[in-house]
């Protein structure tokens, strides 16, 4: 008997999937179609649709919300579709449980392997869930927007100041791209 | 054990296994390993060696690489030898691994959703074992089913634990931030009784034939305990159950009812069929929009009916998963309530194909616990 023992490692790391590319962000809103995929999570509509009156009062055009029929699973396929071909701009979340988190950022980042930008909102504490689904989506340095954890059970108030700090971070965003 | 660890050291381990191999000094230095870099529940592991995630492979007759099921959601897939590796590392026995088997199947099929209730980590899968299969392998579905001293339940149920963490996203405190999770993510696995259940087994409500064996995986909470030892009639020991299942999240799913063997016999000689159990516990099991809301659990405005508005725990009388199982000296029967996800995850059952129940027998000389009834 020797003085070694080998074992085996017990984790799948999963296979990578094959890079995306980080679609920018258009320089200014004006006249931009934006679609909103609604997760369905607690107050999600409603941070969502603040959000939105903020990119209407910027000049974009709002398409429409969809809503996800399942929170914790990946959207069918026909409802990215639609609002990739009607939309320049796709915001969607809330991602504030794991099961969620990493589904919005599985359908965001298919949504910019369709040549669409995106904005992926999650909550602060799911921060790190949202990093490792990117990582898993193909695109692990997507510049994810992020609100303060808890979300379902702010007040409006509070919801509106979670939407101007996506708004600002947006804008951030949008200054830095190209 | 130990001989075939032993031998695990010196003997050429198969080729065909791809997981990356990591030299230890021994058992207690590959326990703390695996403890550090979070690859276990927190208690000791057996070494997953070459040799011995070989006969784990081997007992199922199948290629380590071939695809259980796959999680599209992480891009990830589970494979015969990632199964095999966390079944050892468990405790396993190689004759539980084409039950194991099964289950992957059972829980990488979509309605199930693996990802977000493993994710979640507010619920574990609740595996629930019938047919011939939980003799062959002696797993208990009598005394004391959701608890401990059972080889076969104990370490089936935390091999799937195992896999949740290493190969399905669920690791603790890091992607899975349940509030509380509970104590059966270490292990949640039950057998239904075949000694004491009148009506045919759980799986054949699910489309498997009655003489077959199947495993039923449902996201669940931890058991709530229905008590009503004062009464053998069907009636008040529903209203007992119903009463039980009222925690429920009402948000759609099911229920998982284990009947205990009392009160299953009560119904059954009443006359009652298992149908008949559900539908009376489908009416019992129901709360006024009135009440919902004196216990907080309503967001939305009142409305003029809230007194004569009714929900119910569940959709329809099906989504009550009746089984039955426990010991039989006291009038008891649990209630699993479902993930909080209701509709986003519902109850698979799996059955097992003809082989796969023939390689579950465990040899003769193996000691092997039975039901005792």
């Amino acid at each position: 008997m020797t003085s070694s023992l080998t074992v085996l490692d017990p984790t799948e790391a999963g296979a990578p999937s094959r890079n995306a590319e980080l679609v920018d962000l258009p320089p200014d809103l004006a006249g931009v179609r934006l679609g909103i995929l609604d997760n369905g999570k607690p107050n999600s509509d409603r941070l969502l649709s603040l959000l939105a009156d903020r990119f209407v009062h910027r000049g974009a055009e709002l398409y429409g919300t969809l809503h996800k029929p399942s929170i914790g699973r990946l959207a069918p396929v026909a409802m990215l579709e639609e609002l990739v071909s009607a939309c320049d701009l796709i915001v969607t979340g809330v991602g504030d449980c794991a099961g969620c988190c990493s589904c919005s950022v599985q359908d965001g980042i298919a949504i910019e392997r369709s040549g669409v930008p995106t904005v992926v909102i999650a909550t602060t504490e799911f921060l790190t869930t949202a990093r490792i689904s990117a990582r898993a989506a193909g695109l692990p340095d997507y510049p994810f927007t992020v609100i303060d954890h808890p979300l379902g059970s702010l007040r409006p108030d509070q919801l509106a100041q979670r939407a101007d700090s996506a708004m600002r971070q947006v804008l951030d965003r949008m200054a830095t791209a190209g | 054990m130990t001989s075939r660890v032993a031998e695990a050291a010196t003997t050429q381990p198969p080729a065909a296994l791809s997981s990356p191999r990591i030299e230890v000094a021994d058992q207690s230095a590959a326990a703390e390993l695996f403890l550090q870099r979070g690859w276990t529940d927190g208690l000791p592991i057996v070494a997953p060696t070459p040799a011995l995630v070989g006969d784990f492979v081997a007992s199922v007759g199948r290629e380590p690489a071939e695809v259980l099921g796959e999680i599209p959601e992480q891009n990830r897939s589970i494979t015969v030898e990632k199964l095999a590796v966390n079944a050892v590392m468990a405790g396993c026995r190689p004759e539980y691994m084409s039950l194991l088997v099964a289950t992957v199947r059972a829980l990488t099929r979509a309605p199930f959703n693996l990802h977000s209730t493993t994710v979640s980590g507010a619920t574990a899968p609740l595996l629930v074992v019938s047919g011939p299969v939980v003799a062959k392998v002696g797993l208990n579905s009598g005394f004391s089913v959701f608890g401990p001293g059972h080889h076969a339940n104990a370490t089936i149920g935390r091999a799937v634990r195992l896999l949740l963490q290493n190969v399905c996203g669920g690791l603790p405190g890091v992607i899975d931030k349940a509030t509380f999770g509970h104590p059966g993510k270490f292990s949640y696995c039950i057998a239904e009784s075949q000694t004491h259940n009148p009506w045919d087994p759980v799986h054949s409500d699910r489309g498997v034939a009655p003489d077959g064996s199947a495993v039923t995986v449902f996201a669940g909470e931890s058991p709530i305990f229905a008590r009503n030892d004062w009464s053998d009639q069907p009636e008040p020991i529903m209203a007992t159950i119903a009463d039980a299942m009222l925690p429920s999240h009402f948000t759609g799913g099911g229920v998982v009812v284990v009947l205990g063997p009392l009160h299953a016999a009560a119904m059954a000689r009443a006359g009652m069929s298992k149908a008949d159990v559900r539908q009376g516990l489908f009416r019992l099991a129901r709360r006024s929009l009135t009440e919902l809301r004196r216990a907080g659990r309503l967001a939305a405005e009142p409305s003029p009916d809230d007194d004569s508005t009714y929900r119910t725990v569940v959709p329809t009388p099906e989504d009550i998963l009746v089984v039955v199982a426990g010991g039989h000296l006291y009038g008891y029967s649990a209630v699993v309530p479902s993930w909080v996800g209701g509709h986003e995850s519902v109850a698979v059952t799996e059955a097992l194909d003809d082989e796969e129940s023939a390689r579950c027998v465990i040899p003769a000389s193996a000691p092997q616990r039975e039901e005792r009834s």
